[in-house]
C-alpha cells in the first residue's frame, strides 16, 4: 500500500493527552502557590468588583458575587485558552519541525489544558452554596450544564485553531489577539447582567455565541432554568459556523506553518 | 562490508520514490504582518515574494533493505529532503511515496520540547513514530536503558546534554522496528562508545532488513554503513552510484 505521508490513527489522541497533561502539570509547577493561586484569583476578583458594584454603582442584580464569580471564571477560561494558544507553533516549534503528527493537536491540547484550570475553579463555586444558599437552585436544568460547556469548548476549540495558525505567520496576531479579546469582553455579560444594556445594542450582544453561553450557564445554575430555544440557536449556530471556518483556515495554512517555524 | 550492486537491490520492491520534487521556501525581508498584508490586499497592493530553492528536481528511488548515504555540503538541501521524506514538510513540486514505518531522526534533540520530561519526550516521540500505547509501554524500558538515561526519565529535557538528547532520540527511533529509517547528522554527536553501539545496531537493523537512509558531511561513515550514495550540490542530485567512486570524487571535490 503507498501511502503520502504518516499514518493517521488513533494514537493521535494518546498525544493530545499527554500535551494536554504536561502543559497542565508544567503550570502547576510553575506556580508558587500550586493550584491554590488560580483558585485565589477568580474569588479575590469577584470581592473586589462585588464591593464596587454593590457599594459604590448600587448595582440591583440579585446574588451579585456569585453572578459575577460565574462570570470570571468563564471568561478566564476563554482569555487564558486563546492567549495561551496564540504562541503554541513557536514554543513548540522543535518539536513542529522535527517530529510529524497533526498539527491540530497543539492548539486543542493547550485549550485543553485550560479547562482541567477551568474545571477546578469551577468547583469553587460549590464553597459559595453554603454562603449564598439562595444564588443557587437544585433542578433538572443542571444536568444541560455539559452540554453547554460542550459548545463552549467547541468554541475555543476553533478560536485556538485560528489564532495559533495564524501566528506563525503573521507574527502580530498576538497584539490583535489580545485587543480582541478586550473588545470581546466588553461584549460578553462577563461583569454586568444582559437586561442593563439597552434595547439596539442588545442585538449585538445575541450574535455572540458567549453572551448566550454566559447567560444560559448563570440561568441553569442561579435560577434553574432551561435556555430557550432561541438561546440555543445563539449558541449551536455561531460555535459550529465558527468551527467549520476556523477548520478550513487551519488547513490552509497548516502547510504554511511546517515552512515558516 | 562488500557493498551490494545497485543493479541488483533496485529490482527489489520499492519502499521509497522521490519523483521531480522540489521545495520553496519563501524569503522574507521581514516577518510579514496580518494587518498591514490585510490592508496592502484592500488596496491590491500584495508584497512582493521572493522565492529559494533548496531543492530542485530531484528524482530517485530506494529498494527495501538498502542502505543509502546522502552527503552533500551545507546547504546542499539534504536535510530538507529529509524532512521532506519524513513528512515534517510538503514538497513544493513533484510527488514523494512511502510504504510501510518511517522513523526520522531529524539531527540532534530530535524535536523534544525542552520543558517535557525524558519519559514525555518518549511518549510523545514514539506516538509519532506510529508506536500505539501499550507497545510504547512495553518498550519503555528498553528504549531508556538502550539510551543509558533510566536515571534521568523524570528530568526536563533541556536539563539534558547534547549527547543524552542524541541518545534518547536514536533509542526511540530504532526501537520503533521502523521500515525506513532516517538519519541525520546524528552518529556525530555522543561519545566513541555509543556511537559504536549505535552502529552495532544499525549493522543489526540492516541485517534484519530496515531500509536505512543517512545524511551526512563527513563520508567517513557513509563508506562504512551505506551501498549507495547520492551526492546533493546546491539543491541538486548531481551523482547517484556505488559509494567508492563518489565518495572519492565528493573527497576531491571538498578539497
Amino acid at each position: 500500500m503507498w501511502s503520502e505521508g504518516p499514518p493517521q490513527h488513533w494514537a493521535w489522541l494518546y498525544i493530545l493527552r499527554v500535551i494536554t497533561l504536561h502543559e497542565f502539570r508544567a503550570r502547576y509547577r510553575a506556580q508558587a502557590l500550586g493550584m491554590v493561586w488560580s483558585l485565589l484569583n477568580p474569588i479575590v476578583m469577584m470581592g473586589i468588583l462585588s464591593l464596587v458594584f454593590t457599594r459604590v454603582f448600587r448595582s440591583s442584580t440579585p446574588n451579585f458575587p456569585i453572578f459575577m464569580l460565574i462570570g470570571l471564571i468563564l471568561w478566564n477560561f476563554v482569555s487564558t485558552s486563546c492567549n495561551s494558544a496564540t504562541g503554541v507553533f513557536v514554543s513548540y516549534a522543535e518539536m513542529v519541525k522535527r517530529t510529524v503528527f497533526p498539527r491540530q493537536i497543539l492548539p486543542l491540547a493547550i485549550m485543553l489544558s485550560y479547562a482541567i484550570n477551568f474545571m477546578i475553579e469551577a468547583s469553587v463555586l460549590f464553597l459559595f452554596i453554603p454562603i449564598f444558599p439562595d444564588a443557587f437552585r437544585l433542578s433538572p436544568a443542571l444536568l444541560l450544564i455539559p452540554i453547554v460547556l460542550a459548545f463552549l469548548v467547541l468554541l475555543l476549540a476553533g478560536a485556538a485553531l485560528i489564532v495559533s495558525v495564524l501566528n506563525v505567520v503573521y507574527r502580530d496576531v498576538a497584539y490583535l489577539v489580545n485587543t480582541g479579546l478586550l473588545i470581546l469582553y466588553w461584549l460578553t455579560p462577563v461583569i454586568y447582567p444582559v437586561d442593563v444594556v439597552p434595547e439596539p445594542y442588545r442585538a449585538v450582544l445575541k450574535c455572540n455565541p458567549l453572551a448566550g453561553i454566559f447567560n444560559a450557564l448563570r440561568g441553569i445554575i442561579m435560577r434553574g432554568t432551561a435556555p430557550s430555544l432561541l438561546m440555543w440557536a445563539s449558541i449551536v449556530i455561531p460555535t459550529l459556523v465558527l468551527f467549520g471556518i476556523s477548520w478550513l483556515i487551519f488547513r490552509h495554512y497548516e502547510r504554511m506553518v511546517l515552512d515558516y517555524v | 562490508m562488500v557493498p551490494r550492486q545497485v543493479e541488483a537491490t533496485a529490482k527489489q520492491p520499492v519502499i521509497l520514490r522521490v519523483n521531480r520534487v522540489g521545495k520553496a521556501f519563501r524569503r522574507f525581508e521581514h516577518q510579514p504582518f496580518l494587518l498591514r498584508n490585510l490592508l496592502m490586499r484592500l488596496v491590491g497592493r500584495s508584497p512582493p515574494q521572493k522565492e529559494f530553492w533548496p531543492l530542485r528536481d530531484i528524482s530517485f528511488e530506494i529498494g527495501v533493505g538498502e542502505t543509502v548515504g546522502v552527503v552533500g555540503r551545507n546547504g546542499s538541501g539534504k536535510s530538507t529532503l529529509l524532512r521532506l521524506i519524513a513528512g515534517a514538510c510538503y514538497p513544493t513540486e513533484g510527488e514523494i511515496l512511502v510504504r510501510g514505518r518511517i522513523a526520522p531522526l531529524l539531527s540532534l534533540g530530535v524535536g523534544f520540547q525542552p520543558d517535557m520530561t525524558g519519559l514525555e519526550c518518549v511518549e510523545m516521540n514514539a506516538t509519532a513514530l506510529g508506536l500505539s500505547r501499550e507497545e510504547i509501554a512495553a518498550g519503555m524500558e528498553a528504549i531508556l536503558s538502550f539510551a543509558e538515561l533510566t536515571d534521568f526519565m523524570q528530568t526536563p529535557v533541556r536539563f539534558y546534554s547534547s549527547g543524552m538528547l542524541a541518545r534518547l532520540g536514536f533509542s526511540v527511533a530504532i526501537h520503533a522496528t521502523p521500515d525506513l529509517l532516517l538519519l541525520d547528522e546524528v552518529l556525530s554527536v555522543g561519545d566513541l562508545r555509543f556511537q559504536k553501539k549505535c552502529l552495532e545496531r544499525i549493522h543489526e537493523l540492516q541485517k534484519s532488513g530496515t531500509t536505512i537512509l543517512f545524511v551526512s558531511h563527513g563520508p567517513g561513515a557513509v563508506r562504512d554503513l551505506c551501498d549507495r550514495v547520492l551526492w546533493l550540490r546546491d539543491g541538486e542530485l548531481v551523482r547517484d552510484g556505488m559509494p567508492g567512486p563518489i565518495l572519492d570524487e565528493y573527497e576531491a571535490a571538498a578539497g
